[in-house]
């Protein structure tokens, strides 16, 4: 008989335990997902060939799906631009979060057909901020690449067009592109 | 007629790779040893109780868990046994005793006219018609260090979908993730099981025994047993035993530099030794792994696990505690982490990772870090001749975070943090009545909180939710003369309330329900101790998991984005398993063979849509979850043919066909053809030193053939063959023994890719590792 006590004791044991713990799920927040950029400007200001910055400036925006606003952009053929990024978050810059940890970023510039870009000079050794020359009178389309983690020592991390830029380690954390038409 | 019997014990422990080896001439050490009896009912494996176990100067009878404890006996001797027991068969028998702690004897109901001794180690048997397989004793020693898959793989149609070379998860029969289940010490494993990159949270170390059970198995055991379960059970509690006992574990490998230490004690407390209580606790380490041509960067892991499990032990009722902690952390491989398509495209094409790597042991993101609570009470309690009841409460505590590579210092918070917690309550009830009928009913409730941790900046990839299930089993068995007939029915019910915020900020989730109604019938029939037939057919089923359900973005880890459907039904299942077995003692021989269908309704996948989803970030494929009816069919075979005393061949081999009927489409992720064949030579070396053995494996991995162009990102690679090395002895110092196994897996450097790995895309599979495994028992 004691045995029976003791059991159904311990049954109980267990249906109390089952019944107090807590078995609702929390109610979630609303995210705060502020690291992932939702809008892009890259502004292209015109330099005169001494390098003096013009006040001629053409921007480009995309939209978080990457759309990019002019479709098309107009470029002076034979000329240099500042080329200047900015990444935002929920309206904000975050382009600090990039400088911050300038060792494993780095942007990469691809033309395609690649003679409508001349060269690119690294200002920041990122690619925030840099100079581009257009070339040629061939519309083309102009791929940014931002990657992360990358061996920044490595050969194939120098050039800004480098082909085998993978060699280099690290992965995609922007890839755009938009059409460029050179002019006069 | 002791001259027979000493010869099926050793091809039967020679059959189940144990490894045991007994000496008739033994010396005389000292008769300080407690010999367990375990008395069980030969047909369907059942503990019996009350069974008379008598010896030439003892008198015992077994107690609730069917166990007789014999004090004072010698070991290396012999042992006359005599065990009766009303409408069995008596037991008159002479048995060699070795070093083991267990003896296990079978009683053949009246019915039957042969009788059967078999002598295991602590073994716990699963009551099913369904096929099955276990691993255990010194097979299990010889892969002890590895993850719970690795481990489970060593059995016949047991295979695993890895994430790189740390993360795996056990197949059975093609099936995994909430197809299968995984009964760790009883208790229903529930952790992330959704994620294909999360591995069961359970220490292989605290596993005595691995059993895979290869059928539906929904009546007994509830949603998710579709494919077949796969039991990882401790060692018993060693009531009634004198003295501390243990076990001490040391491993190392060659491949990531990987150690391994690992201690178990255990004993038996108070006058009559009713208590019995066991610690046990196991660490690991490693470091980067390496493929034949270059290491795998960040690979390493780092494991902290402990247990402990007290009992005590009546004639007529037994309680048992046993408490778990699993803490992991894991290096996932840096070479795998990609931005979008173009990343891992571009890896694809080149097949390996950009760069050689390096060996180190630090882990750095992407990571994960997985903590794993277990508690369970258990109760038994033998109410009369007809009735045995149980009852198990089980609390789970699971905590997983993902560290990814992040941007602003937000490395050092985790993508993804997610608290479980999952309760259960299991009673059941025993019925046996006369010699024929036997019968079980339980009820079973469960209850799930699944939380993600707020304040990570990210989108969750999963809603908060929590989940009530009920269900409500009958099953009866009936033993007759050669054969065994088992039926059943379950209905279970369950409620799941989800609640989440997707990446636009938009409210999803809400109330779902589903119910289900299942039933198995199976029979086995053994017309001679020769051949054993068992068909079993059974009806499973699984609610779908709220990623099917809710997923709605990047799914970063995978580079994809993936599309829930909140509408999915429920999968329900049906399993046909057959096994024909064939065992002749003196021709030293024993094969079987499963051949099993399995019809899907409803059948859950992940559908590539061939749209991409365009972001800054690149483009991503677009997966949306769809369900279809599916047919698996398949064949699993294993073999054994004992040449003479010394030479053992083994073979086992699996096959395996999946189709989405509805649309005629193959599959994917379906493990490939594969057949092992492996020879062994066993000596003793000397008096001291048995079980020397030396063996070599031979393993054949045929490529998948049966897979939709453009369905994966890459096509699947070719098949392979690997050569393994085995070699081990067993060191006897009187009541302590020291096991030894020196392995060398992938023994010729082979530079492979499996189709089952994940990280097939970014790299190869591991090269040859040289594993050193030392047990010293006590």
């Amino acid at each position: 008989m004691k045995i029976n006590i003791a059991n159904i004791g311990i049954i109980a044991a267990f249906l109390a335990l089952g019944t107090l713990a807590s078995c609702d799920k929390k109610t979630p927040q609303p995210n705060n997902q502020n690291e992932e950029f939702d809008a892009i400007k890259v502004n292209f200001i015109k330099l005169e060939s001494n390098g003096t910055q013009t006040t001629d400036t053409t921007t480009v925006s995309f939209n978080a799906s990457g759309v990019a606003t002019p479709a098309n952009t107009n470029l002076t053929t034979d000329k240099k631009y500042r080329t200047l990024i900015t990444l935002y978050s929920n309206g904000a810059s975050i382009n600090h979060e990039i400088i911050e940890e300038a060792s494993e970023h780095k942007f990469f510039f691809f033309a395609n057909p690649p003679s409508g870009v001349g060269s690119y000079t690294y200002n920041d050794g990122i690619g925030l901020d840099g100079v581009m020359e257009i070339k040629g009178s061939t519309a083309f389309n102009l791929q940014i690449l931002l990657r992360h983690g990358l061996n920044k020592n490595h050969a194939d991390a120098q050039a800004y067009n480098s082909p085998n830029y993978q060699n280099a380690g690290g992965d995609n954390d922007l890839n755009i592109n938009f059409n460029i038409t050179p002019g006069q | 007629m002791p001259h027979i019997l000493a010869k099926h014990i050793k091809y039967l422990a020679l059959l189940l790779g144990m490894g045991l080896y007994y000496n008739a001439a033994g010396q005389k050490p000292k008769c300080n040893h407690t010999l367990a009896v375990l008395v069980k009912d030969a047909a369907s494996g059942e503990s019996l109780i009350g069974a008379d176990v008598q010896t030439d100067n003892l008198h015992i009878q077994t107690d609730v868990a069917g166990l007789a404890p014999l004090q004072n006996v010698c070991p290396e001797s012999r042992i006359h046994i005599h065990v009766t027991l009303e409408r069995y068969k008596a037991i008159d028998e002479t048995i060699l005793i070795g070093q083991t702690d267990t003896i296990t004897l079978s009683m053949q109901p009246l019915s039957k006219d042969l009788s059967e001794v078999q002598v295991i180690g602590h073994h716990t048997e699963v009551k099913s018609a369904n096929a099955q397989a276990s691993i255990a004793g010194a097979a299990l020693e010889q892969v002890k260090g590895n993850n719970i898959a690795a481990m489970a793989s060593k059995l016949s149609g047991v295979t695993m979908l890895q994430t790189g070379a740390s993360i795996a998860k056990p197949v059975i029969n093609g099936m995994t993730g909430n197809r299968i289940l995984i009964l760790n010490n009883g208790v229903r494993q529930e952790g992330q099981q959704w994620g294909a990159e999360h591995a069961p949270e359970i220490d292989g170390m605290t596993a005595d025994n691995i059993t895979v059970v290869k059928g539906a198995e929904s009546v007994r055991y509830g949603r998710d047993a579709i494919g077949g379960v796969l039991l990882i059970n401790p060692p018993a509690l060693p009531y009634h035993f004198s003295g501390i006992h243990g076990t001490v574990n040391l491993m190392g490998m060659s491949n990531g530099r990987k150690g391994v230490g690992g201690l178990m004690l255990n004993g038996a407390l108070g006058k009559q030794k009713n208590w019995a209580w066991r610690v046990q606790s196991s660490l690991a380490e490693s470091g980067n792994y390496r493929t034949p041509e270059y290491f795998l960067d960040n690979t390493g892991t780092r494991e902290r696990n402990y247990s402990a499990a007290l009992g005590y032990n009546q004639k007529k009722w037994n309680v048992e505690g046993y408490y778990s902690h699993y803490n992991n952390e894991i290096g996932i491989f840096k070479g795998s982490h990609i931005g979008d398509t173009t990343d891992l495209k571009a890896r694809i094409a080149n097949g390996r990772p950009f760069d050689n790597g390096s060996f180190y042991y630090g882990i750095d993101a992407p990571r994960q870090v997985v903590q794993h609570d277990l508690g369970k009470l258990k109760a038994h309690y033998h109410l009369n001749e007809q009735w045995n009841l149980d009852a198990q409460y089980s609390l789970q505590h699971d905590r997983r975070q993902e560290y990814d590579i992040r941007r602003g210092g937000r490395t050092s918070i985790p993508s993804i943090d997610l608290k479980l917690l999952y309760q259960e309550l299991n009673i059941e009830a025993a019925y046996t009545e006369g010699k024929h009928w036997k019968g079980n009913i339980g009820i079973n409730g469960s209850t799930t909180v699944n939380n993600n941790e707020p304040d990570l900046y990210t989108v969750p990839l999963i809603p908060n939710y929590d989940a009530q299930n009920l269900g409500l089993f009958a099953l009866a068995r009936y033993l007759g003369k050669d054969y065994t007939i088992e039926g059943g029915l379950r209905y279970d019910y369950q409620r799941l309330n989800a609640a989440g915020y997707d990446a636009a900020n938009h409210a999803y989730g809400g109330r779902k329900s589903y119910e289900n109604l299942s039933a198995t019938l199976g029979i086995n029939y053994s017309p001679n101790n020769r051949w054993r037939l068992m068909s079993n057919a059974g009806t499973a089923w699984r609610p779908p998991t709220v990623n099917e359900l809710y997923s709605t973005g990047l799914h970063h880890g995978a580079a994809q984005y993936e599309l829930g459907d909140s509408t999915l039904r429920a999968e329900k299942s049906v399993k046909w398993m057959n096994t024909i077995a064939f065992t002749n003692y003196k021709r030293n021989l024993s094969v079987e063979l499963n051949a099993y269908v399995n019809y899907f309704d409803n059948y859950i996948y992940l559908n590539p849509s061939l749209t991409y989803f365009q972001s800054l970030r690149g483009a991503f494929p677009v997966f949306n979850y769809k369900s279809t009816n599916a047919l698996f069919t398949g064949l699993d075979l294993m073999a054994n043919y004992a040449l003479n005393t010394h030479w053992d061949y083994n073979i086992k081999g699996s096959i395996i066909r999946a189709k989405d009927i509805s649309n005629d489409r193959f599959l994917p992720f379906i493990p490939s053809d594969r057949l092992s064949h492996s020879i062994k030579y066993s000596t003793a070396i000397a008096k001291n030193v048995k079980s020397g053995y030396i063996s070599l494996e031979h393993v054949m991995v045929a490529k998948q053939t049966r897979y939709e162009a453009g369905s994966d990102y890459a096509p699947p690679p070719q098949g392979y063959q690997l050569l393994n090395l085995g070699a081990g002895l067993d060191w006897t110092l009187g009541k302590q023994s020291i096991n030894i196994n020196l392995g060398v897996n992938n023994l010729t450097n082979q530079l492979y890719k499996e189709y089952m790995n994940r990280f097939r895309y970014y790299a190869h599979d591991l090269g040859r590792s040289v594993e050193l495994r030392i047990a010293y028992k006590f």
